[in-house]
């Protein structure tokens, strides 16, 4: 069963494993039209995996039609590598309702073996349903 | 430790829609506000916008180049979007060095379209340590 956005109050958390491809770096390159040749390719790159960490958070939801992202902050600590079982933390840092839309800010840690990979916060926004 | 490097260099871009969806598909992206043209109707935006991650991928694209894989241990990136990215769109970045201590070098990022409008601006920085 999927989570209400509109329902999400600070401090809800959860937790998620998640595992990246071994070619998902590339189709990430080939989708973002990168320069960023195959020298990398062992590794993924802080924002590429905050890409599919979004996808996977807002799987979580009855996505609000006109939801959208306003902020990302990223702070990267360690290589990130596919094909390794990771952990992923969310937590809700902020919900609040302004001007008729309810804004949220999801705070996000990516761990292998309770070592720090990259955290961050994303911060969204959608307009309240009538 | 890590050498600024003064210049990053700035990448420009044209995104379609074909692209979005790329992109949706690569990053398992649900949401249907980038890719379905009936939804976005309904949405302050009424026409499809090109993912806010995707418009920031330049960035990320800029530092990895001027910096290596030291960007993906070590950088960090601070954002916010301004305006959205209605497709096609044109798009280059503007990163120019702010700062360097002990800590961190850090730089100004903006991403502009091709009128100049700013689609992104935030800062973004190499820990030193």
């Amino acid at each position: 069963m999927k989570l209400d956005f509109f329902s999400l109050e600070q401090d809800f958390s959860f937790s998620e494993e998640i595992v990246f491809s071994n070619d998902y770096f590339q189709k990430y390159n080939a989708a973002t039209l990168s320069q960023i040749g195959n020298q990398f390719s062992d590794k993924i790159s802080p924002l590429a995996a905050t890409a599919i960490i979004l996808g996977q958070l807002l799987d979580k939801f009855d996505i609000p039609i006109g939801l959208f992202h306003t902020g990302q902050n990223v702070d990267a600590f360690n290589f990130i590598y596919p094909s390794i079982r990771l952990d992923l933390l969310f937590e809700v840092s902020r919900a609040t309702i302004k001007n008729n839309s309810k804004f949220v800010t999801f705070d996000f840690q990516l761990m292998h073996d309770r070592k720090l990979l990259i955290s961050g916060n994303t911060h969204v926004t959608a307009r309240l349903e009538n | 430790m890590i050498d600024k490097v003064l210049t990053i260099p700035s990448i420009r871009k044209k995104i379609d829609q074909q692209l979005v969806n790329q992109y949706a598909i690569a990053a398992n992206d649900p949401n249907p506000i980038h890719t379905d043209p009936n939804i976005a109707q309904h949405t302050i935006f009424k026409k499809p916008v090109a993912h806010g991650m995707l418009i920031a991928a330049v960035i990320s694209e800029a530092m990895t180049l001027a910096y290596g894989d030291d960007w993906f241990q070590y950088g960090s990136i601070q954002i916010k979007w301004k305006a959205p990215a209605i497709t096609p769109i044109e798009i280059f970045t503007d990163i120019t060095f702010a700062k360097e201590d002990e800590v961190a070098i850090t730089y100004n990022a903006k991403c502009f379209n091709e009128d100049g409008t700013m689609l992104i601006n935030g800062k973004v920085s190499l820990r030193r340590n």
